[in-house]
């Protein structure tokens, strides 16, 4: 085992191969607060990469419920379990162990092997609260019973669980972008991706009798535009974009800006130490224990900027490149009012304005002789 | 990344030098150190139940858990193999036969295949480390697995529904025919097949279509197996009562370079790999047996 740096437990930690940044790392950001669980990213994933048969039940893109929505089952629960508690000191270090610190002997990481039925119900838990609404306590006033939708690809860690565990090497992260891949061509199909991946985001093929995984729309991507799943959010709840190697953040990146400057968007269990590069805004009324565990320490912290986003301006600009446009953001800038986002080239790929011109119109249709039903 | 865990030449090393490079000579603990071909006129290339094969001396071949690098087998489940080896002018057979309780020749992503390979030096036998050969010194391995012999027996590639008889999808792009849309016949276009990633990439493991239950592979160390370009050996399985005989046979006259010389009068050797499908056994997760002397008559 290596020694490698893992900002997110800010400390070093033990992985099978020594520490190798890509140039950039493609990153995402989702917004739990604005995601309605409609499922059009997981549509537009499976129609463009998992139609095929054997692929039946592969979602390389879903969107469970929590507390209680697992694809597969069970996945986070069982690892949690497995690896124990561990406790992040006031610094903001994990101290507890990573999935290649609690590799049983003979294995490269922790981790479990899903049976297949274990994908069989991809919406289980689907709208389930964390508990019961008492009776009467949607007429007095806001209740506290919650849940969240949660959506959920592969992310492309920088200290992948998958490519440690691949005898073959058959897996591999690209250096210009980070991107991770299963290479179609040597997989032998031995899974041991699959069991090692703490997320369960590698799918055995049952028909090519090989894994697969999500490939975060390379094709797109080298054409510098965002991926399917985010291209297609109806409720604006995604970013993708790079980020920059760790000390050369660059304030008008919006990756680097909500990530790793503002810290507004945090890691899915960072405990479990591949460094994820999926970043979530937590749910602003979910408990706050609860999220701790599944984001790391930085949760009210990340919430109150959130919170603050209306009133700060260069914060608002970056959360407005959230779906407005296919192109990969690269720089961002506030000019009056109005945000902008510029693309690879740096030619300008959108102008969102912060606050959306109101018209009225009248609401009877004099041309058409009808009446409107939505005048605003 | 560079890899910095190569799990230890050394143990590699120890192991050979307490078995020896043909394996201990000592038959109570660990079997035979020695596999006789007998000569014969026609070998049974594919038949492992022929009555041929009471020509050949059994060999026992112990096995032990592979124990040399990551991922490790935990727990052994099958101790030993059964081994005569029978040749003609166009091959050697080699017949292996094991106990085994549970006929496993399904693969989903928690079951796994029994399996099965032989080993063979390219070069010279005293200089080839057993645990899949190195960049000086290559291995040829002939595998078998019970999914291909299913495959194979039934004449299709095992399908979805085999499994789970209710499993569908809505659309399968550019499939033709009517449900179940059978894999081996309802995605014959190059549309239909843009799911399969690893079939379009020719990944051997894909192949939709399989003649032998067998593959011929090269292999210079650790994660190196590659399929041969040029396929021609056999093989057949046949599961009964508890029981795998399974016959792997590897032609004598080929062009293929990757071939091990096989010419009458040579001593060469054979080393083994077994694969237990119900104890999830896999890739590196095996049973195996280091070089045993084969004399070829």
């Amino acid at each position: 085992m290596s020694k490698v740096k893992n900002i997110q437990l800010n400390r070093e930690m033990e992985y099978p191969y020594e520490e190798s940044r890509p140039r950039r790392q493609i990153a995402y950001i989702f917004d739990t607060n604005k995601c309605i669980a409609c499922q059009t990213c997981t549509v537009a994933c499976k129609t463009t990469w998992t139609s095929g048969k054997g692929q039946e039940h592969t979602f390389f893109n879903n969107v469970e419920t929590k507390p209680y929505g697992f694809y597969p089952h069970g996945w986070d629960v069982k690892l949690l379990g497995m690896l124990g508690p561990g406790e992040w000191d006031g610094e903001g270090t994990y101290n507890g162990k990573t999935i290649f610190e609690a590799a049983p002997p003979g294995e490269r990481a922790l981790g479990f092997l899903p049976e297949e039925e274990d994908y069989a119900s991809p919406n289980l838990g689907e709208d389930i609260s964390a508990g019961s609404v008492p009776q009467g306590a949607f007429f007095q006033n806001i209740h506290n019973i919650w849940m969240f939708y949660m959506a959920r690809i592969c992310n492309h860690c920088t200290y992948p669980g998958c490519l440690a565990a691949c005898p073959r090497k058959a897996i591999y992260k690209r250096p210009e972008d980070g991107i991770v891949l299963v290479d179609q061509s040597r997989c032998r199909g031995y899974r041991e991706c699959v069991k090692a991946c703490p997320y369960k985001k590698i799918f055995y093929n049952m028909v090519t009798r090989v894994s697969e995984k999500c490939i975060g729309c390379f094709p797109l991507i080298e054409q510098g535009e965002q991926p399917q799943c985010v291209k297609t959010c109806i409720g604006k709840i995604r970013l993708q974009g790079f980020l920059s190697k760790p000390g050369e953040e660059k304030e008008d990146n919006p990756l680097d800006y909500l990530i790793r400057i503002r810290k507004i968007a945090l890691p899915l269990y960072p405990q479990f130490g591949t460094e994820p590069n999926v970043y979530y805004i937590p749910p602003v009324h979910v408990p706050r224990l609860f999220l701790k565990q599944m984001f790391g320490p930085g949760v009210e912290e990340a919430i109150a900027a959130y919170r603050s986003a209306p009133r700060d301006k260069k914060l608002l600009a970056a959360l407005l490149m959230f779906g407005n446009t296919p192109k990969i953001i690269q720089r961002y800038a506030v000019e009056k009012e109005e945000a902008v986002g510029f693309d690879g080239m740096l030619q300008e790929a959108v102008r969102v304005p912060f606050t959306e011109p109101f018209f009225q119109r009248d609401f009877f249709d004099k041309k058409h002789q009808v009446y409107r039903h939505n005048i605003s | 990344m560079r890899h910095t865990t190569a799990l230890p030449l050394l143990s590699v090393l120890t192991l050979l030098a307490l078995g020896g490079c043909w394996g201990s000579g000592d038959e109570k603990s660990v079997g035979s150190s020695e596999l006789k071909a007998a000569k014969t006129e026609s070998a049974p290339i594919s038949d492992p139940r022929s009555a041929l094969w009471n020509a050949a001396q059994e060999t026992k071949v112990a096995l032990m858990p592979q124990s040399i690098v990551y991922p490790l087998l935990g727990k052994q489940s099958v101790t030993s193999l059964r081994v005569r080896a029978l040749l003609d002018d166009k091959w050697l057979a080699v017949r292996l036969e094991w106990d085994d309780r549970q006929r496993d020749d399904k693969l989903e992503v928690d079951k796994f295949t029994d399996a099965i390979a032989i080993e063979m030096p390219i070069g010279d036998p005293q200089k080839t480390n057993p645990m899949m050969g190195s960049k000086e010194y290559p291995v040829y391995i002939l595998h078998w697995k019970a999914v291909w012999q299913k495959d194979v027996d039934v004449g299709h590639h095992a399908d979805v529904q085999e499994y789970h008889p209710g499993y569908w999808a809505d659309p399968y792009p550019f499939v033709a025919g009517r449900y179940p849309y059978d894999v081996s016949e309802s995605f014959q276009s190059d549309n239909a097949r843009r799911y399969f990633a690893a079939t379009s990439v020719g990944n051997p493991i894909a192949k939709l279509y399989r003649q032998w239950p067998v593959e011929e592979l090269h292999a210079e160390g650790f994660g190196s197996l590659a399929d041969h370009n040029f396929q021609d050996a056999q093989g057949k399985g046949v599961w009964e009562n508890g029981k795998w005989s399974v016959v792997v046979s590897v032609p004598r006259q080929t062009a293929d370079k990757a071939n091990p010389a096989l010419s009458s009068g040579v001593t060469t050797a054979i080393a083994f790999a077994l694969w237990d499908g119900s104890n999830q056994n896999v890739g590196g997760r095996k049973h195996w047996a280091p070089f045993v002397k084969v004399v070829l008559p």
